[in-house]
């Protein structure tokens, strides 16, 4: 195991028109090669905002206003957009939430594959097209729907050649954002056993972004939660689910009704408390990081309650 | 026209109250296509359903299974093709055919997935709110007041009265669209999937506040969801819905503990659990949907009990099939 990629005091602001906001806080992870890491936090956490960071494909209001990103030893921040365009792809590739939308219409979804490893590979046109028939059977799609326009595809079967063709030049490292929340649960399901499969026998290690704690527990090696740009616990699955410290942890586990065990009320995320001067990480057995804040109850804002985590 | 043994519309465990809405043998078929290359789809084949008061019935499938057509018909915001809805005892597709007259309207009501297509958006929230006060509720008083209290009964502040639905956020629009709803003091919600548009952190508000709606006000609520451990969270009976047919019903624990149909039991493969850290058995699945293939293709179908007789759980099965022994 070597480690692939290093995030290290990220910190990015979006520049609006009469406020700047800070979407990501100062945030340090590692990932090893072959890992899956998952990154919980609900909207506005900056999760997808670090995700994009790494795939360098921040909008023009974003700026990365400190801290560095390398992969596998390059500094991502500094690439031109020459060694991007190598760069992209062949090792890291992006699956995004609305991906099955995001396939040409007007093309053979087998074209839009072959058209990938043309472009990046020295691959003959019949090579090519014998490896799309690989791909696309590696996600169990039949060879001959590489004929079928998107629009003849379920969406489930559209998000699979999305996810085929990130994998067609066999990068190191898979951005998965959000790539089931717009399915079906059953779809949802075979989708991340093929995702799986397939990083099993392709090796790359993936970086799994959802709201959703239970799917990221049952797909993740290690799990971090970000709380308003700030990461404030990061450990290894089977820790989060048995022994998860931060009390944020527990809140976006517990927004997510169980289903086994006793029917007990719940509350909402948004209801009750919040989070203020989240520290940097701190060790509390190997490998498990929790930062340390302060709890404020938001209903009355003057009865602050310190709680470290 | 209900017959016997089609458990269906048989009450549930809540005593012989009497339903606050029901459905009986509802079926309803989309075309498509142009003349020559004509595609029909049965979204609903023989659904019947009674709901009371104060219980939440959870309407669960994938997308096109035919939970939101229900709904929509229920809403009388599609026509069935046949069938009967009762209210009050009385055939509403018979005494109001065109069109569902204002009583019904304000008898059923329908919260949306998305509150941000569902409110005007020129309108501030006092606007909307106050218009469906005074349409419904003409007698009321004070207006002031009564808007103090739908937001209260909401748990939204008064300040959002002056809000435009693009100031609020997700969860404080869907409960501004719920509100609207309370407005005409109904008896029977249909909640087509009120939170899968939301953040995960506002999701477990909305649930909580439709229960406290069925607590407090002993309003039928019809959930409409994908998503089966919300509907273990928050209902009463669920009802398990393929290819427009209903498979399974049951009191939710019960049905949930004890799936008996292959396509309750594909649902519940599919929820995410994190105790269970097994590879996803592919093949398993695979046999699954055949299974599920098979039994719903069966062209006579009848209905059976599968748990004892105060449980109410009944399973959807082809009349040559051997019923599977219940495991209690």
């Amino acid at each position: 195991m070597n480690t692939i990629l290093e995030i290290d005091r990220l910190t990015i602001d979006y520049h609006g028109e009469e406020r700047t906001v800070r979407a990501v806080d100062a945030v340090s992870l590692q990932m090893q090669s072959g890992e899956i890491l998952g990154l919980a936090g609900e909207s506005g956490s900056g999760k997808s905002t670090v995700a994009h960071a790494v795939m360098r494909l921040l909008s023009d209001s974003a700026q990365i206003v400190e801290g560095s990103i390398r992969f596998a030893g390059t500094d991502v921040v500094s690439l031109d957009r020459r060694e991007l365009r190598a760069w992209r792809w062949n090792d890291v590739a992006m699956v995004f939430q609305s991906a099955m939308n995001s396939l040409n219409p007007l093309m053979r979804v087998g074209d839009q594959i072959v058209d990938v490893l043309r472009a990046h590979t020295a691959m003959s046109r019949s090579q090519a097209r014998a490896r799309t028939a690989e791909l696309l059977e590696g996600v169990r799609i039949p060879p001959d729907r590489m004929r079928s326009y998107p629009h003849q595809l379920s969406g489930g079967q559209r998000q699979r050649v999305v996810i085929a063709m990130a994998c067609a030049l066999e990068p190191r490292l898979l951005i998965l954002d959000e790539p089931t929340t717009a399915l079906d649960v059953v779809v949802q399901q075979e989708i991340l056993a093929q995702i799986r499969e397939l990083q099993e026998s392709l090796g790359f290690a993936v970086l799994f972004i959802t709201h959703d704690m239970s799917l990221m527990l049952e797909l993740s090696d290690r799990i971090g939660v970000m709380y308003r740009g700030r990461l404030v616990e990061l450990a290894p699955a089977t820790a989060m689910r048995t022994d998860s410290q931060h009390p944020y942890t527990r809140a976006l586990m517990n927004a997510f009704p169980p289903m086994t065990g006793p029917r007990v009320p719940l509350t909402g995320l948004a209801e009750g408390t919040r989070f203020v001067d989240i520290g940097d990480l701190e060790a509390v057995a190997p490998g498990h990081l929790v930062a340390p804040s302060r709890t404020v109850d938001t209903a009355d804002e003057h009865s602050e309650n310190e709680v470290p985590a | 026209m209900t017959s016997p043994q089609d458990p269906h519309s048989v009450s549930p465990a809540r005593g012989e109250e009497s339903p606050a809405i029901e459905a009986q043998n509802l079926s309803k078929t989309f075309t498509s296509g142009s003349l020559l290359s004509r595609r029909r789809v049965h979204a609903l084949r023989d659904v019947s359903l009674a709901v009371r008061p104060g219980e939440i019935v959870s309407l669960v499938g994938e997308s096109g299974s035919g939970k939101s057509t229900l709904a929509r018909c229920l809403a009388r915001l599609e026509q069935p093709d046949g069938g009967r809805i009762l209210l009050h005892g009385e055939d509403v597709l018979r005494t109001e055919p065109r069109r569902a007259s204002r009583r019904y309207r304000s008898t059923v009501q329908m919260v949306f997935q998305d509150p941000f297509g569902s409110l005007n958006p020129t309108h501030r929230v006092e606007h909307v709110l106050s218009r469906m006060l005074q349409l419904h509720q003409p007698d009321v008083p004070s207006q002031g007041a009564a808007l103090r209290d739908l937001l209260h009964s909401v748990g939204l502040d008064p300040e959002v009265l002056s809000a435009f639905p693009h100031e609020l956020s997700g969860g404080q629009r869907q409960r501004v669209a719920i509100a609207r709803v309370l407005a005409v003091e109904p008896k029977v919600i249909l909640a087509d999937e009120p939170t899968s548009m939301l953040d995960v952190s506002v999701r477990i508000g909305i649930l909580n506040l439709l229960a406290q709606l069925r607590d407090e006000r002993g309003i039928a609520i019809i959930y409409v969801t994908h998503d089966l451990s919300s509907a273990r969270y928050l209902s009463d009976r669920t009802i398990v819905m393929n290819q427009g047919r209903m498979v399974e019903g049951g009191h939710t624990e019960d049905l949930l503990a004890r799936p008996a149909h292959p396509y309750t039991q594909l649902l519940l493969s599919a929820v995410p659990d994190p105790s269970r850290r097994t590879p996803f058995d592919i093949e398993e699945r695979r046999l699954l949907r055949e299974d599920v293939r098979r039994w719903t293709e069966g062209e006579e179908l009848t209905v059976s009990s599968v748990a004892t007789d105060e449980l109410e759980h009944w399973i959807l099965h082809p009349t040559d099939r051997a019923l599977p022994a219940p495991t209690i």
